[in-house]
């Protein structure tokens, strides 16, 4: 009796979770996009454990960042541009929008490379070599406007539950890590014991696997699905739940990105192991054998469809609603031209920018780059986050506790200093 | 009112040096605040920070010697004015630049770029709020430039300002305190286009809305509102208001949204309600929302088969204030089952003294209560019905579907994108 309303009483917690349940490990899935499988498996191949330390807390800043525009979304119902706005004014609003703009522009730029890049290997792979170039000519277009219709005509909600297939590809990563047999010992090892290394190329690496993990966009995209799903104060600890296993999750198969990566590809400290992308598609050969690539242009493919979809819609959106124009779709195109321009445009440019010839060469290092970027306007990002989290007058008993607010600014202050520590290191550089 | 002589906007203002009489600078405006009452506002003070230091000071306009777009030249000095304090002013920039308004003409929530500012025999008031993206250029210091650019381009930055007794404040997060307005305009908009704002606001932003309407207009403007704010602001009102807006609506509204919420939420509000509602809408809630008997209404009139057409209308007119149906007369026997039924227009082309029995239609088109929503939906646009009665298997009437019940539907399920233009058309 005592066992079956006990049941009873976890069978309705369950299901009420799983009702709620998605918009943190949603937006977490999106963390490994392109840029993000790109910036990880560089890492392990460049400079294999040496950066796994990062992760943890890179983790823990995650879950901090993660949960507060979340906690925000919840108790205010406003998303973080309007919030923005409202407390900082239209300058602040504007400047840091247009950082986010133009790190957003890039990460647009990496998702079509990671389509374009995926076509090119599944060609490759499947034996047809470089006949198959046009390919990519004919597909992206297709796929660009299939994104644009199913974006705009569709509740695109109701089917963005299926890109969680991704979720499929990246178990590939540990299953290939253990395969490929690392020294468990010494992994484990170089997750806990820091590797300080002040040269620019591993700043620069580093401040890119910050900034794939926790990026400003992930930040407006979450807290405004929080308030598409009603998430209020009700129903917020629950939901505060899937945000952190989402924040887990992604970062437990960056580990094993890195993990498979540095024992594959990784040869000696500082010599870079890998050219091009599809060299990245070898860390699931001790998994897949000869088939690696095709698993790995699949998984690929996924991910970056799925950034290429929500990234410059989120995007649009965020800068829509801090500028108080008119958007959503369902607004029509007269009512909020701006919405649908900038999407329309983002898309444009995203898909047409990779379709220069010759440009196949730099998919790689835009696809890094851009995580880049997102790292780079990462402080100043969270500064105001930071501050929008401390407000009493907005959020009442639900503002950062005194410890919370601490370590928040603390990071904040980490995250400067390596921004300044890799400027001052790459300006010795040129100089030396 | 009279003719401005001058309109300046607040961004051009806020940040302009204060000087004293001898032309030293003593600090520079801020802000200022405004006197609530009349159709505009009277801006009757600046708010001064004072140079090098960080005290602000509130000066009224009288004991400037100099006020306006020519400079600032305080009389008295700085520090005998009073400091500024956390007191209930009314701020230009701070409580008004940046916040979301209701824009009552164009029916849609905007956001505050800037202000514009009129000077009326010397006095300034508060005019309108520019909401385009000339004074978010404005503001950002972008205007000198840019806008003569695009100018030349001949595609000029778009200019857009609304009167300020054409706007509707309301609180939120950052400003809970409710800019006073001399009359509450969103009570003269229909209830549809509040429903429209509702849906653009946020869960706590539309809850303020609502709160500022008296119960019959709260529960017009949600009935129109779509399904989800409709839960959403049901479920996060305190229970007693929540049921007072649901009483005031037509019971089969109020089951749909007592549908939406969970159990207990449910209850809680059916037992801040008045008995007779109450039961009303429990009986209703017995059946599912998906169908006729989910969907139906209570609300319409039954007359016998031995009434005249004159006593038909002397019973109408008697029940027809509570009547959500009133196009449909439906004839029934003494034991509630449905004979026939007779229209308006029936009624009104008859002879006074003509039995009912003989102008009611006796070719009856019904469902019972567990028809399925679509199947009531295609009825109702088959035969081009207003409303559709529900009968249970004894052929007692129990309620009727109308069409605007049904219409959500038949809308639902057109694709996204010709509904739009539907709409938009």
């Amino acid at each position: 009796m005592a066992l079956r309303s006990w049941w009873r009483r976890w069978r309705i917690r369950l299901l009420f979770f799983l009702s709620i349940f998605g918009p943190g490990l949603i937006t977490a899935t999106v963390d490994n996009d392109a840029g993000g499988i790109a910036t990880y498996s560089l890492a392990g191949a460049i400079y294999g454990f040496d950066l796994l330390w990062t992760l943890i807390p890179i983790t823990v800043l995650l879950i901090v960042t993660m949960e507060m525009s979340a906690r925000l979304g919840a108790v205010t119902g406003q998303g973080l541009a309007d919030l923005l706005r409202e407390r900082f004014g239209v300058k602040v609003t504007f400047w840091l929008l247009s950082l986010v703009f133009v790190a957003n522009i890039g990460t647009v730029l990496s998702e079509f490379s990671g389509i374009a890049s995926a076509i090119d290997i599944f060609a490759a792979t499947l034996g047809f070599g470089a006949g198959l170039w046009w390919l990519k000519y004919l597909l992206i277009p297709l796929i660009t406007y299939g994104l644009f219709k199913v974006v705009t005509e569709y509740e695109y909600t109701k089917i963005e539950k299926v890109f969680l297939l991704s979720i499929v590809f990246y178990i590939a990563y540990p299953i290939s890590a253990w395969m490929a047999g690392p020294d468990w010992g010494t992994t484990l090892k170089a997750l806990f014991v820091p590797v300080l290394r002040f040269d620019a190329g591993y700043l620069f690496t580093m401040i890119a696997v910050i900034g794939t993990t926790i990026t400003p966009w992930m930040q407006f995209y979450l807290q405004s699905t929080f308030i598409e799903k009603g998430v209020t104060l009700k129903t917020w600890r629950t939901a505060k739940w899937d945000v952190i296993l989402g924040c887990l999750t992604t970062d437990v198969i960056s580990f094993f990105m890195i993990v498979a990566c540095a024992v594959t590809l990784f040869q000696r400290p500082g010599v870079p192991a890998v050219q091009t992308i599809d060299d990245i598609g070898k860390a699931l050969a001790p998994l897949a054998g000869s088939y690696a690539g095709i698993l790995f242009s699949l998984g690929l493919f996924n991910a970056s469809v799925f950034g290429a979809a929500i990234l410059p819609l989120s995007t649009s959106f965020a800068i829509c609603e801090g500028m108080g124009w008119e958007r959503g779709m369902n607004k029509t195109y007269e009512e909020a031209p701006f919405f649908y321009g900038l999407f329309i445009a983002l898309l444009v440019v995203g898909a047409g920018l990779v379709l220069i010839p010759g440009a196949d060469f730099l998919y790689l290092a835009v696809m890094r780059a851009s995580q880049f970027a997102q790292g780079l306007i990462l402080p100043p990002f969270l500064y105001f986050l930071v501050k929008l989290g401390d407000d009493r007058q907005l959020l009442g008993a639900h503002a950062n506790g005194p410890w919370l607010s601490r370590f928040s600014w603390f990071c904040v202050g980490v995250l400067t200093l390596i921004d300044l520590v890799l400027l001052g290191s790459t300006i010795w550089e040129i100089v030396a | 009112m009279y003719r401005p002589e001058k309109t300046f906007y607040l961004a051009d203002l806020i940040g302009t040096t204060v000087t004293d009489a001898s032309g030293a600078t003593v600090g520079r405006v801020v802000d200022f605040t405004f006197l609530v009452g009349g159709k505009f506002p009277k801006i009757n003070q600046a708010v001064v920070q004072a140079a090098g230091r960080a005290e602000k000071h509130v000066v009224p306009r009288e004991r400037f010697q100099t006020f306006g777009t020519d400079g600032y030249v305080l009389a008295a000095p700085l520090r005998e004015m009073p400091r500024l304090l956390d007191c209930p002013e009314q701020f230009l920039a701070r409580s008004i630049w940046d916040k979301q308004i209701i824009d009552t003409s164009d029916i849609r929530v905007v956001r505050v770029n800037d202000l514009e500012i009129a000077e009326v025999r010397g006095d300034w008031y508060l005019i309108a709020i520019d909401v385009g993206v000339q004074g978010l250029l404005r503001r950002l210091g972008f205007d000198r430039w840019i806008c003569p650019l695009f100018e030349r381009l001949r595609w000029p930055v778009r200019h857009e300002v609304i009167a300020w007794d054409l706007v509707q404040s309301f609180p939120t997060g950052f400003s809970p305190l409710k800019l006073a307005v001399p009359s509450n305009k969103v009570k003269d908009m229909h209830p549809a286009d509040l429903a429209d704002i509702l849906e653009d606001l946020s869960v706590q932003e539309g809850i303020s809305l609502i709160q500022t309407l008296d119960d019959e207009t709260a529960a017009e403007t949600l009935a129109e509102a779509d399904a989800e704010t409709q839960a959403q602001i049901i479920s996060s009102l305190p229970p007693h208001e929540a049921s007072d807006i649901l009483e005031e609506m037509e019971p089969d509204e109020a089951v749909d949204i007592l549908q939406d919420l969970d159990d207990r939420k449910a209850a809680e509000i059916l037992s801040h309600m008045e008995p007779s509602e109450a039961s009303d809408v429990r009986e209703l809630l017995k059946h599912d929302e998906n169908t006729a008997g989910g969907l139906m209404s209570t609300g319409y009139a039954t007359i016998y088969e031995e009434f005249t057409v004159a006593d038909a209308f002397k019973h109408l007119r008697l029940v027809a204030v509570d009547l959500e149906i009133i196009y449909y007369l439906y004839v029934i026997d003494h034991n509630n089952r449905l004979k026939g039924v007779v229209s308006i227009r029936d009624l009104l082309v008859a002879d006074p003294t003509t039995p009912i029995s003989g102008i009611m239609d006796k070719d009856l088109v019904f469902v019972s209560p567990e028809t399925p929503q679509e199947e009531v939906a295609s009825l109702i646009s088959k035969y081009n019905l207003m409303g559709l009665p529900v009968l249970n298997s004894e052929g007692v009437m129990l309620g009727v579907v109308t069409i605007d019940d049904v219409m959500e539907l038949l809308l639902e399920n057109m694709p996204r994108m010709w509904k739009r233009r539907a709409l938009s058309s």
